[in-house]
């Protein structure tokens, strides 16, 4: 049998106090003192025996603010000292997409590698934006002990970058008479690019590509962007070129197992060109989502490129847009022009921009992606706070230039472990054991705008104002 | 070397004390610590402020009454009560630590009362550690 694939997780502390989101508020002028009963003794955390320690020593307040909001101070405290409060810095951490919950979730998960849970409970809103429209059916759910991570049966999560034959052809003896492309597939639907801000030293970079390299997926770069510490890494590393510079670079084409071309009407001969360079090289093209990424598709796709790349902005939007598109409704179109066409059997989608969560990766996957690349999350892994200071050229407050790659590889590497293991507990529940088979998969999801229009249509009728929460 | 002064400031009276409006002719380095609720502060804190080199400190709470704690500013200001008498003992002039009553919004009166603070420091001996900080420097 063989081998499972399997992200080793080990438990990487942060560099920096992180911005914690709870506190208590102690009013102990009303303690009783020498109570039996004291909740501070009992806090399973430790956080009132540690706070001791930080006060002896003087350390700045952050500390506060690591409460795991379990709320039994709060309820057990025989004079009733304790309420519970959120950091100010907590509120203010990210923007109106990459929100506090994302980036302090992401760094539990990238500090110890397991799923995130929520000790007081989900109390958030019933529907939001985005991603947030929509729910996977997890009703097959019932079977623990057969599917998920502890599951005794395999779930298949790998997937490949390489183009299909719609059909084989053979010969009278049966041997196969079709020309085979090359098959290239990576463990993951994740694949691994450079944030377009960011204090993007060698530190990070190094990071990226050795985490990238460990887990067996590949990372997007830039020509400029490669240096000598990189070079071990080049089977995972897939150079970003244009029509202008790929002449430049025919050894990074040899060497490279993939390759990305940016997207440009009559891109066809330049696809040519390069695998006339390196015939076994799998070949990418960046194409911007916009509103001409499906017709694009629909191109590129009968001129035999094995995986298409769509760049969506930070926040998952269309780009080019005044009434901007997110990235699921985007990912619908794509995919159903492609399945329309009688092609999409032919081509790999990959999206990026926007993929914050594990369950984003999922639910791409589910509207009809292949699989998703990311790049902000990997910088909230190294303690990035999204605080947009660098774009201003202000010092990074976590001093991401001075990052050590073997502590940031082990970081990113547990990020990829929880949301892996978020996959398979998402696909266990939903009864599917492949990934490739999890691709356009709708059947398994409920859509807000569908469940409201039937359960509301009949009484209401159509939706008036446009948008959610309206 | 300008003067410098911590704010702890509620985030009720006004969300980020780094927005103040204090203007160009207000010439000193302010230090603002959000806090959810101005009940908070403890002693440990307002000292390692001082101890951090700041010539004084004003804790900004709500006014009476107003708490959303209920009782967050009338502990606070117990607590600035009981630092002021170590502040005096140990001969650093308790005058250097405020608590002043902000109305929700009320940024005039936070502005007035760190003028006001920079306009009293001239009666008061330099924080030592201050001191011990600046001549390190040089």
């Amino acid at each position: 049998m063989p081998k499972k694939y399997h992200i080793p997780v080990e438990n990487t502390p942060p560099r920096f106090l992180v911005v914690g989101k709870y506190a208590t508020l102690e009013f102990r002028e009303d303690c009783a003192g020498s109570c039996r009963e004291c909740v501070k003794k009992k806090c399973v955390y430790d956080i009132f025996k540690e706070n001791q320690q930080h006060i002896s020593s003087m350390d700045e307040p952050e500390y506060l603010y690591t409460c795991m909001s379990c709320f039994r101070c709060v309820q057990e405290c025989t004079k009733g000292i304790f309420s519970r409060v959120i950091n100010p810095d907590y509120r203010s951490l990210g923007d109106d997409y990459w929100h506090a919950d994302i980036i302090s979730r992401t760094w539990y998960q990238a500090h110890t590698g397991k799923i995130p849970v929520s000790g007081a409970g989900y109390r958030g809103p019933f529907v939001g934006k985005g991603f947030d429209s929509m729910w996977t059916d997890m009703s097959e759910i019932v079977r623990p002990t057969r599917d998920g991570i502890h599951g005794r049966e395999y779930i298949n999560t790998s997937i490949e970058l390489s183009r299909r034959l719609t059909r084989l052809q053979f010969n009278e003896d049966m041997s196969i008479a079709s020309k085979l492309p090359p098959i290239m597939e990576i463990p993951l639907p994740l694949l691994f690019q450079l944030p377009d801000f960011g204090v993007l030293g060698q530190g990070v970079a190094e990071s990226i590509a050795r985490a990238a390299h460990r887990l067996g997926t590949l990372l997007f770069i830039r020509p400029e962007q490669y240096s000598d510490a990189l070079s071990a890494y080049t089977d995972s590393l897939i150079p970003c070129l244009t029509k202008d510079n790929y002449t430049e670079h025919p050894s990074l084409i040899k060497q490279s197992r993939m390759i990305e071309l940016e997207y440009k009407t009559g891109i066809g001969q330049e696809i040519s060109a390069v695998r006339a360079i390196n015939p076994d090289v799998i070949v990418s093209v960046g194409i911007p989502l916009n509103s001409r990424a499906a017709e694009r598709a629909v191109v590129l796709t009968q001129d035999d490129v094995d995986t298409l790349h769509f760049y969506a902005d930070n926040h998952g939007n269309e780009l080019g847009s005044d009434d901007p598109r997110f990235l699921k409704e985007m990912i619908r179109e794509i995919h159903l022009r492609l399945v329309k066409g009688l092609i999409r059997q032919k081509v790999k989608l990959i999206f990026s921009g926007g993929i914050a969560m594990a369950e984003h990766m999922a639910k791409s996957i589910i509207c009809g992606a292949d699989g998703a690349s990311i790049d902000i999350p990997l910088l909230i892994a190294l303690e990035c706070q999204v605080c947009y200071r660098c774009k201003k050229d202000q010092p990074c407050p976590v001093s991401l230039e001075e990052v050590e790659p073997e502590w940031g590889s082990k970081r990113i590497m547990n990020l990829m472990g929880a949301w892996r293991n978020q996959l398979l507990e998402v696909m266990g529940a939903m009864g599917i054991r492949e990934a490739r088979r999890l691709c356009g998969e709708v059947g398994r999801s409920m859509w807000f705008e569908d469940l409201e229009k039937e359960c509301f249509g009949p009484l209401f009728g159509e939706r008036k104002v446009k948008g959610l929460g309206c | 070397m300008q003067p410098n002064i911590t704010i702890f400031h509620c985030i009720n009276t006004f969300a980020d004390g780094n927005f103040l409006p204090v203007g160009d002719n207000v010439n000193c380095e302010l230090n603002m610590v959000k806090l959810p609720c101005s009940g908070m502060v403890k002693d440990v804190f307002l000292l390692r402020a001082f101890e951090s080199g700041a010539d004084a400190v004003i804790v900004m709470a709500c006014p009476e009454g107003e708490c959303r704690h209920v009782e967050g500013n009338i502990r606070a200001q117990k607590r600035v009560e009981w630092t002021k008498k170590i502040l005096d003992e140990i001969g650093l002039d308790s005058r250097r630590l405020t608590l002043v009553n902000i109305s929700p919004g009320d940024v005039n009166s936070a502005i007035d009362a760190i003028q006001q603070t920079i306009s009293s420091l001239a009666d008061f001996i330099p924080n030592p550690p201050a001191t011990v900080r600046e001549t390190a420097v040089a």
